[in-house]
């Protein structure tokens, strides 16, 4: 009898602990989506078959392939991979190959007539200009998603390398110089 | 002569330093045509202020600086600006950065300068001409100069590096020999500008003369010095382990020599300070120690910035395949493009035979590398987690705590060049680290866009709804309008408007007939849809009239929720 009512007052006990636990500490949005979300490169361009990096985020948190990404490439890949736990696939080359430059979109002034439809299309408002006024692309904002490239109706937005530093150069690993090409050997 | 303090790890390479440090400094002939780039230290931006066939004198101004870190370019020569083109660097044949071509016109003419006495400037003024001078760290790293004094307000003590640690370098040597009175005149102005107490040159025990002159030229001048001279051990002339070595203190992981009140300055950049601010000089041309093995005539030469390796090809002894490196066999880079100019941290050209490379071999983890790390890193385990880019591990081993001195390389026995590894995993980790801010500003970007385009809709469907009820509300005050008599229609009138008004804000938007009749239309629209998706040929299609069949549906949800709720209310009044 008195096991029994000491269970029942250590069950009590725990499940009033719980529940002031759970709505206390409750954890709002769903952390998984927030954390792949966070690996995703926001490049927003759709490639993935979802509009925008965190509807994607939110399907991989359902379920759906995590090699969708052609902006993210395979560090992307394998990032969400070891958050998941899971093995990582490579790229599935359906939705884009990746690549090793980095582009963004530049806008031919001249020929650019005022219509305003690439700024509806840009996903991060990279784009500035005024109905029948010149546009023009601000390189720093761009992430070269390509949607605007397409609503263009006198084609004058062109995909080129990014000069803000993007694609600087950096050193590769070891082709440089080994050891005992620098003319001193060791003791 | 002050006390010395160890440090740990370090290496004793054969230092080859007699082969270029007997003579004085000559000066090479001008070359035809330089090559400035714009951003000098080529990490931060500077914009050229000159135009192709501008005609130059030497020290004109040739870029005005656009990052706080950048510094300004000055023509070495007179000549034209013949051409601003991309440009491939020393090292990395893949990186190309603007430059600026100057065609020498051998008349030698020069802008006019304004040289003052010391006693003559104010501390302010120093620094204003050491800001407009272009000067960098000579000693191999290339930081502005400007900035590091401008980051170093509370200093009190300068210790003047003249160590020179790496083998075959002799350049701060013989700037030592043979121009302490220029480093001396760069220590007095920065102890005026800065106002110091204490002054310390660090030296090697293997330059014996240098520090006798040193000395000298400070009697001469009349400043109060400290002297410390450090036994012959590579890296003893890193800016930490010369601090160490000089003060027992060791600057922590993430500090500054600055927080210990320390400014460390190399006597190249002392030298190059004294000539700006006394001669009014900005920098324009460097002393750059040419030596190597199959070098012709190994020593130290005054070389006008810009100037092309190609135009020193006479250094390289003839018929032997040589190699080029950039810096000292330490901490040097392969020279890929001869093209190449030049720069204000170039401080050797090595010129060594071309031997086969041996490739490299598995780490069989001796530790011999852990053993000579001054950082006391772990060079094995470094090169581990480089070759699988694993950023936590690396940050975690403090990758960016190496300061590339080679040393690792230097007894590694499987002849692995680790260093190299490094450089390529900090490049990697700055480059995830950026991708990220980017890509975090990207997010907010697309967030806030989106915030926008939803507040703009709510506000669309807001408008609409005003518009209607008053267009109702003026229809019900007019019947109401027709219906009194015309005695108090005004009065009336308002009264019907007011309370039609009431009535229609609580009333719901929609009655329920036409509710009814949306509903059916809605249906009948679903059956139409359903149809066209078992005819839709192709994936594409079919998709899109399916997320048309999921808008119908929904409509048809909502409709019948309001006419339910229509239904509700008229009850209890029925
Ligand atoms: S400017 Fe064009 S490519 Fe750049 S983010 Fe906007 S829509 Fe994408
Ligand atoms: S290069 Fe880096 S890891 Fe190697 S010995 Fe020097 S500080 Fe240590
Ligand atoms: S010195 Fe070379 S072989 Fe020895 S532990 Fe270090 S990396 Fe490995």
């Amino acid at each position: 009898m008195v096991e029994l009512l000491a269970l029942l007052l250590l069950t009590t006990i725990f499940g009033v602990v719980l529940g002031y636990a759970n709505v206390k500490y409750r954890v709002e949005g769903d952390p998984v989506v927030d954390q792949i979300d966070a690996l995703l490169p926001q490049t927003q361009c759709g490639q993935c078959g979802h509009p925008g990096c965190r509807p994607y985020a939110e399907a991989i948190a359902s379920g759906e392939a995590i090699n969708k990404c052609p902006p993210g490439g395979q560090p992307t890949i394998n990032s969400i991979a070891d958050l998941l736990g899971v093995d990582a696939p490579s790229l599935d080359e359906e939705h884009g190959e990746e690549s090793d430059i980095q582009l963004v979109a530049f806008i031919d002034e001249p020929n650019c007539i005022g219509c305003t439809k690439c700024i509806q299309a840009c996903p991060v408002d990279a784009i500035l200009g005024a109905a029948k006024l010149m546009h023009t692309v601000i390189e720093s904002e761009c992430t070269g998603c390509d949607l605007c490239v397409d609503p263009c109706p006198t084609d004058c937005i062109e995909m080129i390398p990014a000069t803000d530093g993007r694609n600087v150069a950096r050193w590769k690993q070891p082709d440089l110089i080994a050891t005992s090409e620098r003319g001193i050997v060791h003791d | 002569m002050i006390k010395v303090h160890t440090i740990p790890g370090g290496i004793h390479p054969e230092t080859h330093k007699s082969m270029s440090n007997g003579s004085a400094a000559e000066r090479i002939p001008t070359p035809d045509r330089l090559w400035i780039p714009v951003s000098a230290g080529l990490k931060y931006e500077s914009e050229p202020i000159v135009n192709v066939g501008d005609s130059v004198k030497r020290f004109t101004q040739l870029t005005q600086p656009k990052h706080a870190f950048a510094v300004a370019s000055h023509s070495p020569i007179s000549g034209t600006v013949a051409a601003i083109e991309m440009r491939s660097v020393v090292a990395m044949p893949e990186r190309q950065v603007l430059m600026i071509a100057i065609d020498n016109d051998g008349n030698n003419e020069s802008e006019r300068r304004a040289p003052m006495a010391l006693d003559e400037l104010s501390g302010a003024q120093i620094l204003d001409r050491i800001s407009r001078s272009g000067i960098q760290g000579q000693g191999g790293a290339g930081f502005s100069t400007q900035i590091k004094i401008a980051a170093s307000k509370q200093v009190t003590h300068l210790i003047v590096n003249g160590v020179e640690c790496e083998p075959y370098i002799t350049a701060d040597d013989r700037l030592m020999r043979d121009y302490s009175d220029d480093i001396m005149l760069g220590i007095q102005c920065i102890a005026k500008a800065m106002q110091l107490t204490q002054i310390t040159l660090g030296t090697e025990d293997n330059k014996p003369q240098a520090f006798e002159a040193m000395q000298n030229a400070a009697a001469a001048a009349n400043i109060n010095m400290q002297w410390g001279v450090v036994p012959t051990k590579y890296p003893s002339g890193s800016e930490k382990q010369l601090i160490q070595l000089l003060t027992g203190q060791e600057v922590a992981n993430g500090k500054l020599p600055a927080d210990l009140g320390i400014l460390m300055l190399n006597v190249g950049t002392l030298a190059a300070i004294g000539r700006a601010v006394v001669h009014d000089e900005p920098v324009t041309e460097r002393l750059v120690t040419i030596t190597g093995e199959a070098c012709e005539r190994p020593g130290n030469y005054w070389v006008p910035l810009g100037t092309p390796i190609d135009a020193l090809q006479t250094f390289a002894k003839d018929g032997a395949k040589a190699q080029w490196i950039q810096g000292g066999p330490m901490m040097g880079v392969r020279v890929t493009d001869t093209t190449a100019p030049i720069t204000q941290v170039t401080n050797c050209l090595l010129i060594q035979p071309a031997v086969k490379s041996t490739s490299e071999m598995p780490c069989i983890r001796c530790s011999a590398c852990y053993e000579a790390c001054p950082m006391q890193l772990l060079p094995q385990q470094l090169l581990w987690h480089a070759k699988s880019n694993n950023e936590q591990k690396l940050k975690a081993h403090n990758l960016f705590d190496c300061i590339e001195c080679g040393a690792c390389d230097y007894v590694c026995p499987s002849d692995i060049p680790l260093v190299q590894y490094y450089r390529a995993a900090k490049d990697e980790l700055r480059a995830a680290e950026s991708d990220r801010v980017r890509s975090e500003h990207a997010r907010n970007r697309f967030e806030q866009r989106q915030a926008r385009l939803e507040r703009i809709e709510q506000e669309k469907i807001a408008k609409r709804e005003a518009r209607k009820k008053a267009a109702e509300a003026k229809k019900a005050a007019k019947q109401v309008d027709s219906d009194t008599t015309t005695s108090d229609k005004p009065k009336a009138g308002l009264l019907a408007a007011a309370m039609a008004k009431a009535e229609t804000s609580k009333a719901p938007a929609l009655s329920a007939e036409k509710l009814t009749k949306q509903v059916s239309n809605l249906e009948a629209q679903l059956i139409h849809q359903q149809q066209l998706l078992e005819e839709a040929g192709d994936d594409e299609k079919r998709a899109k009239i399916d997320a048309r069949i999921k808008n119908t549906r929904i409509k048809i949800d909502q409709a019948k929720a309001k006419l339910a709720s229509i239904d509700d209310q008229e009850q209890p009044n029925a």
